[in-house]
């Protein structure tokens, strides 16, 4: 134990005095932290100028006039500005005023008004762009009189439902609504594609962790070998323990990248809830977290144990790319259906995917992260990963013999899985 | 009490056969040499030794008996080439080797200090070993095989890329841990350093032992006719005298088929010539090897 707490101490530390680990790991979210809040600031001090304007727009807001002929408009709704709407008797006082420039334009609304539908906008300009700018005024103006003055019932019909959409089973810790959302008049609602893309997201992180831990180890391995290096490990140290040593070290290095890079993903939500235009209290669960954590540790057992014992089959350092190649493919496949399925979280092929040790980490969490999903089979897929664990570690343990280790033949994947299922 | 018993180990790699037949026994505190030529199978019985390869046949005992955990604590190792991360500052990198073998860090760190001082190491230490000399690396990976003070040290090659100083350096570094009674297995093809200090050798070539035993028989046994005398006379014609080659400050006479080097004296004596030196010409270990090896060859080309 105490020799495995070493190697631990010493991949640890030696990991960290990389800046190449470092900065993948920690920089990089760190930046995107910083980049973001960078840019919120921004983006905020703009919409801070945008809003004046948009006072000042509103302050701009020109008088109109109406005629209203078919005897519809009692009351001008109270959340209009006062003289926003001027009513005219006849349309020849309208036009008169026009001209005058008392009103910018006029609407007229006809006697069979309710019969047709139709109402006219009268103004003296051609620019398209400008000629629907103040209509939505005399439309809630319609709206709140055809409903005798509820501008409840009027707010209602304007914005029909008020859904409360929950994506990726987010919470929702704030009620209401915030200014310049879908649910007032006169403003434009975006679609929001980055809560779409975030079990993807999410899953990438999970999968280039696992990747690049995995491919750190192989690497490792691979380098100690060559450096002959191995050889005193091995006349000091039990197989065991290097191998125990170095699986616990790169996966404790993944963990705190993973948790790095999902902070930095939870701060970015956080900072940008409405830069991103994002739900209002739109946060990741922590249920979410936890299950990712869990699955990325036995993705990552599972891997990177798989990575060391390629490790110990690869004679030379250079032939680490082509191995690491071919021992990632199950978690390349993986990936690549998770893409496929995430917009299909609950099909049967996602769901055996998502319970299958060796697909588990990816598929489950793009389920998980979508939401909906029973709680057993996250439950059951992180024991049969946990069982994957212990057999590849096992497995691979016993691979880690000099025997295996020194041998000098070439790696191929026959080999490969000839050796990991003799040492079961 | 014997520290290495090897009996009749063979390892094979595919089809070539590393070590076919080798049989040897280390006795507490003396210095083995272990000798043969380049792909003698000197390393491969090494790695056997030390249980770092199984072997196909034969038995090997360490220390009293087979490898264990714990045994690996008293055995220090330096293998032929390399053997150090090279990406790493030389302190951290020893430090981290010594505390594998059960030394605390402060240990290490104190114990590292006097020797990387004793060889010239001591400004390097924050270097990565990649950025050091092959002298230095060699002096560093000397010093990772002794850091733990252990009961036997095996170096594969200890003297390739030292220079003379350096070389002089390890050899009375391993005269003080002979003193403190420490085995040491010194595996090598530079004979002459043997000589110097080996009790024992074990000659290995193509997997097999070709000569065991203690050093100064197998010389004299592979002694020749000849003998080596200093005088200031100029030396007679002698019908057993065969020929004279000067040897630095000696001669080495070679005596006819059948003669001894008490008739070569008796006559030298007869003939009034002052000798300051008489003595058996004992060949050396790269002359001995020579000669054995050329009579594996012939035996070999016969069969």
């Amino acid at each position: 134990m105490k020799k495995t707490l070493q190697i631990i101490r010493y991949e640890l530390i030696s990991a960290l005095s990389r800046p190449s680990f470092v900065f993948f790991a920690f920089g990089v979210p760190i930046i995107a932290v910083l980049g973001f809040f960078g840019y919120t600031l921004i983006k905020n001090s703009q919409a801070t100028e945008k809003n004046t304007e948009q006072t000042q727009e509103e302050n701009k807001l020109n008088p109109e006039g109406y005629v209203d002929y078919a005897g519809l408009i009692k009351v001008i709704p109270s959340d209009l500005p006062t003289n926003i709407l001027v009513p005219y008797q006849t349309e020849a006082e309208a036009k008169d005023a026009l001209e005058l420039g008392e009103i910018e334009a006029y609407y007229l609304v006809p006697e069979d008004y309710l019969k047709d539908g139709d109402l006219y906008y009268i103004h003296p300009e051609t620019n398209p762009i400008s000629q629907d700018g103040q209509i939505w005024i005399m439309r809630w103006t319609l709206y709140v009189n055809l409903l005798d003055g509820d501008m409840q019932a009027a707010s209602n019909i304007w914005n029909p439902g008020n859904i409360n959409r929950r994506n990726l089973t987010l919470e929702r810790t704030g009620g209401g609504s915030l200014a310049g959302d879908c649910t007032t008049p006169g403003y434009t609602c975006e679609s929001n594609a980055l809560i779409q893309l975030l079990p993807i997201g999410i899953m990438a992180i999970i999968y280039i962790s696992i990747v690049t831990g995995g491919s750190y180890l192989l690497r490792l391995v691979s380098s100690e070998k060559d450096s002959r290096v191995m050889e005193l490990l091995l006349l000091s140290a039990s197989p065991n323990q290097l191998l125990n040593g170095k699986v616990i070290s790169y996966c404790l290095l993944g963990f705190f990248q993973v948790l790095a890079w999902l902070g930095a993903v939870f701060l970015i939500l956080r900072i940008g809830g409405t830069t991103l235009n994002l739900p209002p209290g739109f946060e990741i669960p922590i249920s979410l977290l936890v299950w990712g954590l869990v699955f990325y540790v036995l993705g990552y057992g599972i891997y990177a144990s798989m990575m060391a014992g390629a490790g110990a089959l690869t004679p030379k350092l250079s032939q680490y790319t082509s191995v690491y190649f071919v021992v990632s493919i199950p978690l390349f496949i993986s990936y690549f259906f998770s893409l496929i399925l995430a917009m299909r979280p609950h099909s049967p092929l996602a769901v055996v995917l998502s319970l299958f040790p060796l697909s588990a980490p990816i598929m489950m969490i793009t389920r998980l992260t979508v939401g909906g999903v029973p709680f057993w089979q996250p439950a059951l897929a992180a024991g049969l990963s946990l069982i994957m664990v212990v057999l590849i570690v096992r497995a691979v343990a016993r691979m880690f013999r000099a025997q295996v280790l020194l041998s000098g033949q070439p790696f191929s994947i026959s080999r490969y899985i000839k050796t990991l299922a003799k040492s079961q | 009490m014997k520290q290495v018993q090897v009996a009749h180990i063979a390892k094979s790699f595919g089809n070539v056969e590393a070590v076919r037949d080798v049989t040897f026994e280390v006795d507490k505190g003396e210095i083995f040499g272990l000798l043969g030529p380049n792909g003698a199978g000197k390393t491969t019985t090494i790695r056997v030794m030390l249980d770092i390869f199984k072997p196909d046949a034969g038995t090997v005992s360490i220390l009293g008996g087979p490898m264990s955990e714990e045994k690996k604590d008293l055995i220090g190792y330096m293998p032929e080439e390399r053997g150090l991360y090279q990406d790493i500052p030389l302190e951290r990198c020893l430090v981290y080797l010594a505390t594998l073998k059960g030394l605390s860090a402060n240990d290490a760190r104190r114990r590292l200090g006097d020797y990387l001082d004793r060889f010239d190491l001591l400004p390097h230490k924050n270097k990565k070993v990649k950025e050091l000399s092959k002298g230095m690396q060699q002096k560093a990976q000397i010093i990772a095989a002794i850091l733990h003070d252990p009961e036997l040290v095996i170096i594969d090659e200890p003297f390739t890329s030292l220079d003379p100083i350096n070389t002089q350096l390890v050899k009375e570094l391993m005269g003080e841990l002979h003193d403190k009674g420490v085995t040491i297995i010194m595996s090598t093809h530079q004979m002459h350093q043997v000589e110097e200090l080996s009790d024992r050798i074990l000659l290995i070539n193509e997997g097999k032992n070709v000569l065991y035993g203690n050093l100064n028989s197998i010389r004299r046994d592979y002694a020749g006719h000849a003998v080596m005398i200093k005088t200031n006379e100029t030396i007679p014609d002698i019908p057993s005298i065969e020929s004279i080659v000067q040897h630095n400050s000696a001669t080495k006479l070679i005596l006819t088929e059948g003669t001894s080097p008490q008739d070569v004296l008796g006559a030298l004596v007869a003939e009034d010539i002052t000798l300051d030196k008489f003595e058996i010409a004992l060949p050396t270990l790269d002359e001995i090897f020579i000669k054995v090896v050329k009579e594996g060859s012939e035996e070999n080309n016969k069969m």
